[in-house]
């Protein structure tokens, strides 16, 4: 018996677009998973993925696909992250298929981050299946949708399937037409190993588990093998297929997807996009399109208190297990005391470590307002990289500095455009151009200062276009601008984590809107407190706190004395969970004050 | 030297602002009295090495009692503890309970000290307080009382809803001017499931600000002090000599023992509490049981935090009796807090003695949460 045809494909979808429950019913079909094991979207197995409704990490499985005409099929769905802070690793995943089923909810229509993964797609030489998910709803506008599809790919109308994954519509159709479109890949398993490192993770039992696609040669048990950009040599221990587990297989050949454990200790030694090939037979190029990781975001994360930080240390540390994207370095604050400064891809990407910090290990963390990093060319002729404001030096001796821009497409219902470019306009963003994704809606291309969307650009966008607008962006280079680091000063004290650099024009609006939330959050002293924001030496703006005058419960009840003391007590604990500034208390959202500017 | 309190409680209607423990149906008073001298006999032979100084009636409104229940409670207590002579026995009573030959009576059971639930000597500020006497009424019931039991104090509330500073000072100068040697001015605290809180709730009445609120006490503090009242603790105003001897115990962290319903014991450093019900109560005094609930022996870190706190709240944490009862010095353990408060106005220190002062005194759940 021949071996049967693999077909490598993946599924671009924007989030809610119903991709999760699409790849249940293709396991389902395919009976990868019986109908009553399943719990639903068995892709997304972290708790948070599960309930944020996004995947995050990719992972991959394979089904066996017999068609009507009773001929097998090897099918690897490769499962991408659906967010635009992991369009590296969506790219990657992307290029170790040779197709994609493109999925569009019939209520919502095409969304910026669908178009900016379907060219990637395009990029990677993918055929493209588009489907109309959802169908059967009552709203679904199907006709709109197709005709933005038609647009978007010059496809015909009957190449689109109409489908319900929920309903089970459409199933059959989407299977075939993995056979019939996407090429077959190609096995050619005579040439030396040249495998892609698409996603890794960590097991606690075998260490990093990397997930790979061989493209040429094979890979099998005992193989000494080396990774191309990285440099490091292991020695393949097991290899298999991905089914609902883990299947050993002892080889992978070219065409086929899989997995690879090689007794490696450290995800970082394992990146994506790197290329694996055999010590005995080394090849002179890699495989295209490899690609530095880089941090987009940076922020401060410190324990509430003090005796956790060899907590936060250790949890960091298993995280990163999984998460190569993550970096840390400790840092100390004079207001927070030791703690880490940790870069992230993009806000989501934070949110999402922070989350797991809290939730998974249990820590109380304070966060920094998440910053960029900035390139400052100082007087004396070096050039550093500024990632915490606190580090930012002394106006004298900048020369000048570069912050990162960004390219950035949004798409929206045409009656938003004149609400958008107010957001841009606030936003210090560069108009470049407007197409027409359908008769009512566009693509607005702009560039901005990647610092001006790391906080709520994404709320403002949404509350802008009463929720119809879709936003993605990728960083495209390090442009002068006018920047000024901002200080905080409490009593008098500055309070380094509280500093932010922000364009000049905007510092005495943004200085004076930031001291007078402050002065909303920071609750009354015995003391008058002074709120100053400062530029340098120069005050912009000052509030005042003034002092608290009466907190005394006034009678201890007949001798009740437990009332009283239960009362301190809560007090003592909110006292507790304050961060200590010279001689006044902050509580721990005034770090956050940033954030909920507007 | 300890002291007892006894929970009367009864009450003939719910003022607005009120949480305490009491029932209207006078109707048990019998069954209350006959329980509350079971309770007594029973805790006879508990603490023999204990001598008692004061006895304290309070409620609830122990001036529902006739003098002659009052007498009684008083004989079984004296048959069956070891009383002082000089015992300060005082009762809390309202105004519109003093009439007729009332406070005869009540001297000659024995009281000698009354707390007279004055709260206001303005008629508008009493019929927001849902108080049952008119401000002619205390004046008078003040004056007899003074007359007949010459230790005198009434109870004083401020910061009632839009209360100007010359309403409160009034009430202050009027209490001096009748010759009271005692007062006890209470913030108006807004209590869960009070008529008031309801009333806040629905928007009928709005809470002063915490500024009005403060200018308030410090017109209160300020008022009484230039009077001649020294501000013996957060609440308390007294003429020399005439400090509560029964209030000073709680302050203090001496030994007092609380009879009735819901009254609160602090002996030998255990805490605990009588039911709060009153039908319970009375039926296990029946089995002979003692109506205690949540028996709890303080840790000496327990004691040390609340004899700080309670005595912050007063006279100040005296040295001598801190290192007595703690093994260490007070003056040392909190030496750079204590600096800083004296600096900055918020505490006095002596020789043997550190105290909060006025402006301390109104801020002091800041300073005692923060530092101690």
């Amino acid at each position: 018996m021949s071996k049967p045809d693999i077909r490598n494909f993946c599924i671009i979808a924007h989030i809610d677009h119903g991709k999760s429950t699409l790849a249940d019913r293709l396991l389902e079909k395919t009976r990868t998973i019986e109908k009553r094991n399943m719990i639903k979207q068995v892709l997304d197995d972290m708790d948070l993925e599960q309930e944020r409704g996004i995947t995050i990490k990719l992972h991959a499985i394979q089904m066996i696909y017999t068609s009507p005409e009773k001929k097998e099929y090897i099918f690897n769905l490769i499962d991408t992250p659906g967010h635009v802070d992991f369009s590296y690793e969506v790219s990657r995943s992307l290029a170790a298929c040779e197709g994609a089923l493109l999925v569009v909810d019939a209520t919502q229509g095409v969304e910026a981050q669908t178009i900016s993964n379907l060219y990637l797609a395009i990029d990677n030489g993918l055929e493209i299946i588009p489907v109309i998910n959802k169908i059967d709803l009552q709203n679904a506008m199907v006709d709109e949708v197709t005709e933005q599809i038609i647009e978007l790919l010059g496809c015909k109308k009957e190449d689109i399937i109409l489908a319900s994954a929920k309903a089970d519509i459409g199933t059959e159709l989407i299977l075939e037409a993995i056979v019939n479109k996407i090429p077959p890949a190609k096995t050619e398993t005579d040439k030396p190993l040249r495998a892609l490192i698409f996603d890794s993770k960590f097991d606690i039992y075998r260490g990093v588990v990397v997930y790979i696609r061989v493209f040429e040669g094979s890979i099998k048990e005992g193989d000494a093998i080396k990774f191309f950009f990285s440099g490091n040599t292991f020695t393949a221990e097991e290899v298999g297929v991905l089914r609902m587990g883990r299947i050993k297989s002892h080889i992978i050949n070219a065409g086929d997807v899989g997995y690879l454990i090689a007794g490696i200790k450290d995800v970082n030694d394992t990146r994506v996009g790197d290329t694996i090939f055999k010590i005995n037979q080394p090849v002179s190029e890699p495989l295209p399109g490899y690609k530095e990781v880089k941090s987009m975001v940076f922020s401060g994360i410190y324990p509430s208190s003090t005796e956790d930080f060899e907590n936060l240390r250790e949890s960091l540390a298993k995280l990163k297990l999984n998460d190569a994207a993550l970096t840390y370095e400790p840092e100390t604050s004079v207001a927070l005391g030791f703690g880490f400064r940790c870069g992230f891809l993009g806000m989501l990407h934070m949110e999402i470590v922070q989350e797991r910090l809290e939730r998974e290990y249990g820590l109380t963390i304070i966060t920094t307002v998440p910053n960029v990093e900035y390139r400052v060319y100082k007087t004396n002729g070096e050039v550093i990289l500024v990632d915490n404001p606190s580090h930012m030096p002394e106006p004298a001796k900048i020369d000048y500095i570069e912050e990162p821009y960004i390219s950035a497409n949004i798409i929206t219902p045409n009656e938003f455009i004149g609400n958008l470019m107010k957001l841009a306009n606030e936003r210090r963003g560069v108009f470049l151009s407007t197409n027409y994704v359908d008769a009512k809606r566009v693509d607005l291309h702009f560039e901005f200062p990647l610092s001006e969307i790391v906080f709520d650009f994404y709320d403002k966008l949404k509350s802008y276009s009463r929720g119809y607008a879709s936003f993605d962006y990728a960083f495209k280079d390090f442009r002068e601008s006018d920047l000024v680091k901002l200080d905080i000063l409490l009593n008098g004290d500055s309070v380094d984590a509280l500093s932010t650099i922000v364009h000049r024009d905007k510092s005495f609006d943004w200085g004076k809107r930031l001291c007078s939330k402050l002065k909303e959050l920071i609750p009354k002293q015995m003391f008058e407190v002074a709120i100053q924001a400062a530029i340098g030496s120069k005050i912009v703006a000052r509030e005042t706190i003034s002092a608290m005058r009466k907190n005394v419960t006034a009678k201890c009840y007949g001798g009740d004395i437990s009332r009283k003391r239960k009362l301190l007590e809560k007090q003592k604990e909110g006292k507790k969970r304050m961060k200590q500034i010279g001689s006044v208390e902050i509580p721990q959202e005034a770090f956050h004050a940033v954030l909920s500017l507007n | 030297m300890s002291g007892i309190y006894i929970h009367i409680p009864f009450c003939k209607r719910r003022c607005n602002y009120c949480d305490f423990f009491f029932t209207t149906n006078t109707k048990l008073t019998d069954d209350f009295l006959r329980s509350l001298s079971i309770e007594i006999k029973l805790h006879s032979a508990t603490f023999p090495e204990l001598t008692f100084d004061t006895i304290s009636f309070g409620g609830g409104t122990p001036s529902l009692l006739g003098g002659e229940n009052i007498a009684n409670i008083i004989s079984v207590i004296r048959n069956n503890f070891n009383i002082s002579e000089d015992t300060e026995i005082s009762l809390e009573a309202n105004p519109e309970d003093l009439t007729g030959n009332k406070i005869e009576e009540l001297q000659r059971s024995g009281i000698n000290r009354l707390s007279i639930g004055v709260q206001s000597f303005i008629d508008s500020e009493l019929k927001f307080l849902t108080r049952h006497h008119t401000s002619l009424q205390a004046e008078d019931v003040v004056k007899r009382a003074l007359d007949t039991i010459s230790n005198v104090s009434i109870d004083i509330i401020y910061s009632l809803p839009s209360q100007r500073f010359e309403d409160i000072a009034y009430s202050i100068s009027k209490a001096n001017e009748l010759g009271v040697k005692h007062v006890s001015a209470y913030t108006l605290t807004f209590e869960d499931k009070t008529l008031l809180t309801k009333q806040e709730t629905e928007g009928k009445i709005i809470r002063n600000t915490p500024e009005h609120e403060a200018t308030l006490y410090e017109t209160v503090a300020c008022n009484l002090s230039t009077l001649g009242f020294r501000q013996y603790e957060i609440s308390n105003f007294a003429k020399q000599g005439f400090e509560s001897r029964h209030n000073k115990k709680y302050w203090e962290l001496k030994n007092y023992l609380g009879i009735g319903p819901s009254s609160h014991s602090f002996i030998h450093s255990k805490r605990w509490n009588n039911v709060k019900n009153l039908g319970l109560y009375s039926e296990m005094l029946k089995k002979d049981e003692l109506p205690v609930e949540n028996l709890y022996e303080l840790t000496n870190e327990e004691l040390k935090s609340d004899f700080i706190m309670l005595a912050l709240r007063a006279g100040g944490v005296c040295f001598d009796e801190y290192s007595r009862r703690f093994d260490n010095s007070f003056l040392l353990t909190y030496k750079t807090v204590i600096d800083n408060l004296v600096r900055d106005g918020f505490a006095g220190k002596s020789q043997d003695n550190f105290c909060l002062t006025s402006k301390g005194y109104a801020i002091a759940d800041e300073i005692i949460a923060r530092y101690f």
